[in-house]
């Protein structure tokens, strides 16, 4: 059975990733939408900054964090002065932090589905009287949904495993920062944990073999629905 | 509906594209090759494109002056517009295609009801089915029904023709005889296909290489000396609505009135005619101009069921063969030879006998329409209110 300790590290956890899915979508949205259909100066450059957290090791990424939304941040430091608003080594942090660096899964499998949808619809739905609002949320949004889906998915199972990102920017804190990988993390070097490391490490297992099996899942659906 | 496109010059990439025409019909087709530039003269008049110079009108309102910086925009401009890839939402059932538009017309006059459409086009089977699970000939239907539905005052299909079979090509052409008869919509039908075009209307624009190089009835443009390269007389269709007469039992044969004097008989091929027929229903015919063979003197005897008499108007001679125009009360295009010429000592002024077999006939359209009579006058009514508040804004 799952220890108080064990209980309390997976609910945040998937606290944490829940409520950054939430966050990331109408942000993986709104990007990929624009990546896929527009065409913008320093297009490259937004595409690149977005996609920064992939390849960057997450300990730069939580680092560049830190130094941005840290309270000595050039950010931070503004919101904690004149608005007393702390970013860094809270719930906030961590937030922020799986975000960060879900945002560019999202963004990739949200821009790829709207890619997808053939632009003549928006032809045929003007023709009809709609406008490109109206196309959007009528055509190009329920078209790309199974790709949006996905890209949910991936960003919810990107944030159930974040380490580097948040253990530099959230930190460690028992109870309030810290999530299935950091505990598991923290037990590995504290000797008479390894059960609890073994069974940290079935359910995380678990829980990221469902996302990427829903995840494909939804990929597949995607092909077969705008067709 | 008067179509005026003056001086319009449209450019994409490399691709230089000039119209310059005026056509009046309730069905102008638009005839050119592939890649000539139609489906560009579709884009500019509905307002997905907009050109560099000149001037579009419809009827009396002006939609583009480049000159005046005046420019309606596409979704005001009431143009329904079916493209030759249907752009069905693969995401939405049948039903929910047809009604797409329903948010975005509250403030227009409906003329053009949900039920009309779908009993019009035969789409009730369809309803609940998604785009993917119908046949060509259906998504186009429903394409059309769906255009229709936004309650257009002028319907361009864009090659409606290209993605069916033969044989939904005519059930196709019936379709848009029968939409433009009950609803009075006017109509523009782009094909590469003279005769599907031919079947349809009379009343063409020929485009060639980006250039509308002729318009008006494709009759006088072959009988005049002018005629562009693209218009083969051979392809040419008579295209004739006449007028039920009777069904004689012992011949199975029907009997349609060209006009007072002039009865013919055809055979009923593509099951469209019934014995319950009313007379005086209007049907639409064609007939090749190669089915139709001349005698100086009427046969006794013969097989040929039908021998009109008529007075030879103008022989055609040049590269693509040798024709005639026959005036027999209605003027019929016949495809003849130099030797028939010769042989017969065809003349213009010449007495004439047009021998027509009663199966050469092709049954285009029979407008049975009696059902929607009462409905009509009021739909004309709905209508005439709906372009008047169109006009006044």
């Amino acid at each position: 059975m799952l220890s108080s300790e064990e209980i309390s590290v997976i609910l945040l956890t998937l606290k944490v990733a829940l409520t950054s899915t939430i966050l990331t979508l109408p942000l993986a949205i709104w990007l990929g939408w624009i990546l896929a259909r527009k065409n913008f100066i320093g297009k490259f450059l937004v595409e690149g900054l977005v996609n920064i957290p992939l390849v960057a090791p997450p300990v730069v990424t939580g680092y560049l964090l830190l130094i941005l939304l840290g309270k000595n941040g050039i950010i931070g430091n503004w919101l904690y002065e004149t608005m007393g608003i702390k970013l860094a080594f809270n719930f906030a942090a961590l937030i922020i932090a799986s975000v960060v660096v879900s945002l560019p899964l999202a963004v990739r499998s949200t821009k790829s589905a709207f890619e997808l949808v053939d632009p003549n619809y928006e032809k045929a739905s003007s023709s009809l009287g709609a406008s490109k609002t109206g196309t959007f949320f009528r055509v190009y949004l329920p078209l790309a949904f199974p790709g949006i889906l996905s890209g949910a998915v991936l960003a919810f199972a990107r944030s159930l495993g974040e380490f580097g990102a948040t253990i530099s920017f959230a930190g460690n804190i028992f109870g309030k920062t810290q999530t299935i990988a950091l505990n598991v993390y923290s037990n590995m070097q504290i000797p008479g944990k390894e059960m609890q490391v073994t069974r940290l490490v079935i359910i995380s297992l678990i829980i990221s073999l469902i996302a990427i099996i829903a995840s494909e899942y939804l990929n597949k659906k995607k092909k077969y629905f705008i067709r | 509906m008067i179509i005026k496109f003056e001086s319009v010059e449209y450019t994409l990439g490399n691709n230089h594209f000039y119209y310059d025409f005026e056509i009046n019909s309730s069905l102008t087709g638009i005839f050119g090759a592939s890649g000539a530039g139609k489906t560009t003269l579709f884009n500019l008049l509905s307002g997905v494109d907009l050109p560099v110079k000149g001037k579009i009108k419809l009827d009396n309102e002006i939609l583009v002056d480049i000159d005046q910086n005046h420019v309606t925009q596409g979704k005001n401009r009431n143009i329904g517009y079916v493209f030759q890839e249907n752009h069905l939402f693969p995401h939405l059932s049948v039903k929910k295609n047809l009604l797409y538009s329903k948010p975005y017309i509250k403030n227009k006059i409906k003329y053009i009801s949900f039920e009309d459409v779908v009993s019009l086009l035969d789409i009730n089977p369809l309803l609940n089915k998604k785009p993917r699970q119908l046949s060509g000939g259906e998504r186009q239907r429903v394409a059309i029904g769906r255009a229709l539905l936004s309650q257009p005052r002028l319907l361009l299909l864009d090659e409606p023709f290209s993605n069916v079979d033969c044989s939904k090509r005519k059930q196709i052409i019936s379709y848009l005889l029968r939409i433009n008869n009950h609803f009075q919509i006017p109509m523009v039908i782009i094909s590469h296909h003279l005769e599907d075009i031919l079947k349809l209307t009379r009343k063409i624009v020929i485009i060639e290489n980006g250039k509308s190089t002729a318009s008006g009835d494709v009759f006088n443009i072959i009988k005049s000396g002018d005629k562009p390269e693209l218009i083969k007389p051979k392809k040419y269709q008579n295209t004739f609505t006449v007028a039920f007469n009777n069904y004689n039992k012992i011949e199975n044969s029907y009997k349609v009135l060209f006009n007072k004097n002039t009865e013919i008989k055809i055979s009923n091929h593509s099951k469209l005619l019934n014995k319950t027929i009313e007379t005086g229903t209007k049907i639409q015919l064609s007939l090749r101009p190669i089915d139709i063979a001349l005698s100086i003197d009427k046969h006794e005897g013969t097989s040929i069921q039908n021998q009109l008499k008529g007075t030879v108007k103008q022989i055609i001679n040049n590269i693509e063969g040798v024709f005639c125009v026959v005036d027999c009360g209605f003027e019929l295009f016949v495809e003849i030879s130099q030797g028939i010429i010769n042989n017969l000592y065809l003349h213009e002024g010449q007495e004439i006998y047009c021998q027509i077999k009663a199966s050469d006939f092709d049954l285009v359209h029979v407008f049975i329409d009696n059902e929607r009579k009462e409905k009509l006058n009021d739909l004309n009514l709905k209508r005439h209110e709906a372009l008047e508040i169109a006009v006044n804004h």
